[in-house]
């Protein structure tokens, strides 16, 4: 059944969705491993924009930064996770609210 | 060589005073004969300066420039004029028989050293001022003779009262001279010089009134200063808490006549205005009369000299406000004479009372101290102008001048009843009668050192009146002759020995009691209420002001704001990530609205 | 090759304080022979004019327009004779035994090199930097060595100086840019002559007139930036008040004579109403205020504020023998200020105050030390044959045309400072002794070794007093210079 044309504006707004659960996970979640979860969502948004505009534009430039995206995303993740790893060996709590010690 | 006279004159008694100071502060010995030697010295070429014949302009020393520089050419040159000439004799010589009288009065002073540097430095301003060619020169000298007089009234320092005498005179000349540096800026540019050689030929050419009346009248503030005339004559009362010494030869012959001597050089300037020639006049005529008043009911011996000596000097400025400068330095020279030997005279009654100087704690000096008695009634005599003593032949010749002027006469002339009176009053108070207290009763005569300068000046005053001062300065007034002026101020002065003899004759406390004239007017309280208060209670603002507006309000203020706002600002740490990536998110957003607006337009 | 060798005599004998060497004798040693190069160099600059070290100016566009040029004419001639005596003398009475020794010599030896620098430069940013050189030291030297609050006063003193340098530092920049682009140079000879040729527009000269007097105005204590002035030399260690109200006021004074007059007149000669206005201020208020101090170094410091006052007065008389007279009277106020704080600090070592209720009789028991006393009250109140009398005189002269009201202020301010200055001499030295005065370590001060420092500003206050021809001789052609357009 053809609901019509699934066009870049599509994926476009689907991916602006994702940026925006993303961002409000960043923002709002107390858990700062669900904050991380949150900001891969982020990226991987950014990525299907990319992917998308790749495909409907038919440039392969796009794919080249979605490859950086992953990449950096994947080492994000890895020294982020051990940080949190650290911080909870340290202060037996994961929540962003503990964690105000730079404060004035 | 004769021309490089003044020269020497001047700077021997510098030299002396600089090497007591640098070297010879710790051997009294040599010191003061060095200082008495400098004044002989200076006393000797002054002579030599006085018979050497020149034609009557003068002559000027070679000039050593100080300043010269676009417009202004200051330099110390010194002229030799008869006037100076005249001047700097009266000046040495009298020096030289105060520094003699010095030696015996001050013999067992462990500072006389000091002392003695001081006298030679106050005789080198003194002449300084004498030989001065120019304002800017004389200017100098003039606060020079202020910073020795300083030092000399406040010799005694561990006086209080010493110190507050020393500061007052300081600062009331400074008032004149503050009045004095505007009328020489004045002078300078309205005559386009400020030397005396061109002054008259400057000031001939006239100036627009009202201009040369405020130089003149800046001018007389200088005068007013140092001559401690009306309004700024209240320091030399008080002056006299220095050694008597000092107070016979700076606050009474010589510094306090520098007003007198500069008005007479800048007379040129002075006579292009009837309006400072009358103030001029007016001013000398009150001070003949008021001091008169307040002497009646002083009793320290010195502050009744004080008071005559401002009336004295008061007819002299008299003399310049009518022109007559002759007269004027004729009473000059022959005051130097017999107010200097009553000075010494008192001097040496005090010394004699070990340092009493109430005249009610004296008394029966007369058979104690016969040879201060009379010289103290020669000097009395002169003062109050009976002939034949000197001070008859100076004062008449004012009086002479006074003709037309009735206001004038009868302040002068009424002045001249109540000098009789009060000096006869101290003469029998302190002479006559038995002694009042333990030190009148061992008095005794002072020793030769204090003697032969009272016999010398004693001398002077009695035979004074034939120096020929107006004929050899050139400026012999002009005027019609009148005898009434003669008789009448000669009927006034020795009227008024009667009532003194009456009153004080045998009196052991003083019958007359006159609050307003022992309060002298009331004028230091005036100014101690009225101006010194103001000055001190606009300082209190200026410092309140100072404390709390500037450096609390605006400079800490401006601290504390900075604080403040510091400790508002750091509320925005709060050290919550989130919240930073928010305040980030809405940041980038703005960016990106911004650029997109910018896109579109 | 003098000119540099100022520069790096000090430095060397920091390096040789740090190194560990005596740290008095080494810097005084220093100060001393530093006066050699001052010799030869004031002998090249009496013969030819004008002596320069450091490469020729070429007013082209450059990454970094400075350039480390010295020179020395007339004018700096006595400015750096001023600072060497000072150094000299703020060094030499200065304690020995004070605690931090090393870094207490080697702030004091960097103060007269900045001095130094400041005076010698001819490249307008060298100026700034070295006097900004001086100011790091003179913190340290009132924060640490500094007496009362210490603490506050050097914080105060210094960021207050630090905001009238920035306003400077526009006034410079913008002067700089607001030349055309082809003659930018920062080379004040360069400039004189681009604005010779091409002069400013009347508003950029307004403009940079007034901040040019902000800025260095402040550097000066000029009413109403004045207030770090005499809490700052209340609380200052002796020789650091020596050095800073002895030499570095007079850099404003200098820069305003080297800079604002030359290169913006017509913008000066406007803005010299509110200039008269301001040191008619600083006569008056400061001078009276400086009546109702209670500590002698507070009246210090109010009255050498206040006679910045007279010194503006002849800056704004746009004659030759007005500015004559301020440099003369700068060169009087910065000795006889070196002077009045070195005695009051002699007075304050010895007896544990500066309290004036809390003195009295001094001339008692420290005869001598009374002496310089009156030497330097003397000075200051403006007593013929010292050098503050010369300056001003020829000042009232020179500005008596052009402003006759404030030429009566100021005179007046010589009665002021005569009230105050005296009132002090009579609290501190005459009357009976106080027990301050008459405890048991109080003694006068012994001999040449305490009393030369004082006895050389002294005779340098005397000989300019008696010569001013010595000041304003060399400067002359300068002064006559900066004031043709």
């Amino acid at each position: 059944m053809m609901l019509g044309e699934i066009t870049l504006g599509h994926y476009l707004a689907l991916s602006t969705l994702l940026f925006l659960v993303g961002l409000a996970g960043v923002l709002l979640r107390r858990s700062l491993l669900i904050v991380m979860m949150s900001l891969e969502l982020l990226l991987n948004a950014a990525n299907l924009a990319l992917v998308a505009a790749a495909r409907f534009k038919g440039i392969p430039d796009p794919q080249v930064a979605v490859f950086f995206v992953i990449t950096v995303a994947a080492a994000e993740v890895a020294v982020g996770l051990a940080i949190l790893v650290a911080i909870f060996r340290l202060k037996k709590t994961t929540s962003a609210e503990d964690f105000a010690s730079l404060k004035f | 060589m004769i021309a490089y006279a003044p020269y020497l004159i001047l700077l021997l008694p510098l030299l002396a005073a600089v090497a007591i100071r640098l070297f010879l502060y710790p051997f009294p010995r040599i010191a003061v004969p060095v200082s008495v030697g400098a004044c002989l010295g200076s006393f000797l070429g002054s002579l030599m300066l006085l018979n050497a014949g020149t034609p009557a302009g003068g002559m000027a020393a070679p000039a050593v420039p100080w300043i010269e520089l676009a417009g202004l050419k200051a330099g110390f040159s010194l002229v030799a004029d008869p006037l100076a000439r005249l001047m700097t004799t009266t000046v040495t010589g009298v020096a030289l028989l105060v520094h003699i009288y010095s030696l015996g009065y001050l013999a067992k002073d462990p500072c006389r050293s000091r002392f003695f540097a001081e006298l030679s430095l106050f005789v080198f301003s003194m002449l300084g001022i004498v030989f001065a060619d120019n304002l800017i020169t004389m200017f100098i000298f003039w606060e020079l003779v202020g910073l020795s007089s300083y030092l000399l009234i406040g010799f005694w320092h561990q006086r209080p009262a010493a110190g507050a005498a020393a500061n007052k005179a300081f600062l009331v000349n400074r008032i004149g001279d503050f009045g004095f540096i505007l009328g020489i800026l004045g002078a300078w540019s309205l005559f386009g010089t400020i030397s005396f050689a061109d002054l008259p030929s400057r000031a001939a050419s006239g100036a627009p009134f009202w201009a040369a009346t405020a130089v003149g009248l800046g001018l007389l503030c200088g005068c007013l200063g140092k001559s401690a005339q009306l309004p700024l004559h209240v320091w030399l009362p008080d002056s006299m808490e220095g050694p008597t010494p000092v107070s016979s030869l700076l606050h009474a012959a010589t510094m306090v006549v520098a007003g007198v001597y500069m008005l007479i050089r800048v007379l040129p300037i002075l006579e292009l205005s009837w309006v400072t020639m009358n103030t001029i006049a007016w001013i000398g005529a009150v001070m003949t009369l008021l001091p008169a008043l307040i002497a009646c009911q002083q009793n320290d011996i010195k502050r009744i000299l004080a008071y005559s000596t401002l009336s004295e000097i008061a007819y002299m400025v008299m003399a310049v406000g009518l022109n007559i400068p002759g007269p004027g330095m004729y009473h000059l020279v022959t005051h130097a004479f017999f107010k200097c030997l009553l000075f010494l005279a008192a001097g040496s009654a005090i010394h004699g009372c070990h340092e009493e100087q109430d005249i009610w704690k004296m008394g029966g000096l007369r058979k104690r101290m016969p040879f201060t008695f009379l010289v103290t009634w020669v000097g009395t005599l002169a003062l109050a102008a009976i002939p034949p003593f000197s001070g008859f032949w100076s004062k008449d010749a004012i009086f002479a001048a006074t003709y037309d002027r009735p206001g004038l006469a009868a302040c002068s002339m009424a002045a001249g009843f109540f000098t009789s009176f009060f000096m006869l009053r101290m003469i029998l108070v302190a002479f006559g009668g038995k002694p009042r207290s333990e030190g009148a009763t061992h008095a005794h005569e002072g020793p030769p050192a204090m003697v032969v300068p009272m016999l010398c000046l004693a001398v002077l005053s009695v035979l004074g009146g034939i120096l020929p001062i107006s004929d050899f300065l050139g400026m012999k007034p002009d005027h019609p002759h009148h005898a009434w002026t003669l008789w009448l101020s000669l009927l006034l002065a020795v009227a008024g020995f009667f009532p003194a003899y009456h009153l004080y004759q045998g009196a052991m406390q003083d019958p007359l009691r006159v609050p307003i004239l022992q309060a002298k007017f009331y004028v230091d309280e005036f100014y101690q209420r009225g101006l010194v208060a103001m000055q001190d209670g606009l300082g209190r603002l200026a410092d309140a002001f100072e404390g709390w507006v500037v450096r609390g309000f605006l400079v800490r203020g401006s601290g504390v704001a900075a604080r403040v706002a510091g400790q508002g600002l750091r509320l925005v740490q709060c050290g919550q990530v989130q919240l930073y990536a928010a305040v980030f998110i809405l940041g980038a957003l703005g960016v990106v609205g911004w650029l997109l607006g910018r896109v579109s337009s | 090759m003098c000119l540099p060798a100022m520069l790096v005599i000090p430095l060397l004998a920091v390096g040789l304080i740090a190194l560990g060497s005596r740290p008095k004798v080494t810097a005084l040693w220093a100060s001393v022979v530093n006066c050699i190069p001052g010799c030869l160099a004031s002998g090249g600059v009496l013969r030819s004019g004008e002596i320069l070290f450091g490469p020729e100016p070429i007013p082209a566009r450059e990454v970094f327009p400075a350039k480390f040029i010295l020179g020395m004419d007339g004018l700096s001639l006595s400015m750096v004779w001023l600072t060497l005596l000072v150094t000299v003398a703020a060094i030499g009475s200065a304690q020995a035994g004070i605690k931090r020794e090393k870094e207490y010599f080697i702030c004091l030896l960097l103060i007269g090199l900045g001095a130094l620098g400041a005076f010698l430069s001819v490249d307008l940013f060298y100026f700034f930097t070295f006097h900004e050189v001086a100011l790091v030291p003179t913190f340290l030297l009132v924060g640490i060595w500094g007496q009362g609050d210490r603490a506050g006063a050097a914080w105060r003193m210094t960021v207050y100086l630090m905001l009238g340098s920035m306003v400077l530092l526009m006034g410079l920049i913008g002067l700089y840019l607001s030349l055309p682009e082809t003659a930018r140079s920062l080379d004040w000879r360069v400039l004189g002559e681009t604005v010779r040729a091409n002069p400013l527009s009347p508003g950029t000269q307004r403009i940079l007139a007034a901040l040019l007097l902000i800025g260095f105005g402040t550097l000066v204590s000029l009413v109403p930036f004045h207030s770090w002035a005499p809490g700052g030399y209340a609380s200052a260690p002796a020789p650091a008040a020596m050095l800073h109200a002895g030499v570095l006021k007079k850099f404003g004074l200098y820069g305003l004579m080297r800079v604002a007059l030359p290169m913006t007149p017509d913008g000066w000669k406007e803005i010299g109403w509110i200039v008269g206005l301001l040191l008619a201020g600083n006569i008056l208020y400061l001078g009276l205020a400086a009546l109702q101090q209670r500590d002698f170094r507070w009246l210090l410091g109010f009255s050498s504020a206040m006679h910045m006052g007279t010194v503006f007065l002849g800056l704004i008389s746009g004659t030759v023998l007005g500015l004559a007279g301020a440099l003369t009277l700068m060169v009087g106020h910065g000795l006889s200020a070196a002077l009045g704080f070195a005695v009051a600090g002699e007075i304050s070592r010895r007896t544990g105050t500066s309290w004036m209720q809390d003195l009295g009789g001094l001339a008692q028991r420290a005869p001598k030390l009374w002496f310089y006393l009156m030497v330097a009250a003397m000075a200051s109140m403006g007593l013929p044959g010292l050098a503050n009398f010369a300056g001003e005189i020829m000042i009232f002269f020179g500005a008596w045309a052009a402003h006759p009201g404030l030429v009566g202020i100021a005179a007046w301010g010589v009665v002021l400072s005569a009230v105050a200055m005296l009132r002090a001499v009579r609290a501190i030295a005459f009357g009976a002794m106080s027990p301050a005065v008459s405890a048991e370590g109080v003694a006068d001060l012994q001999g040449i070794r305490e009393t030369w420092p004082l006895a050389a500003l002294s005779l340098a206050l005397l000989l300019v007093g008696i010569v001013p021809l010595v000041v304003y001789g060399p400067a002359q052609p300068v002064l006559e210079r900066l004031l043709t357009p």
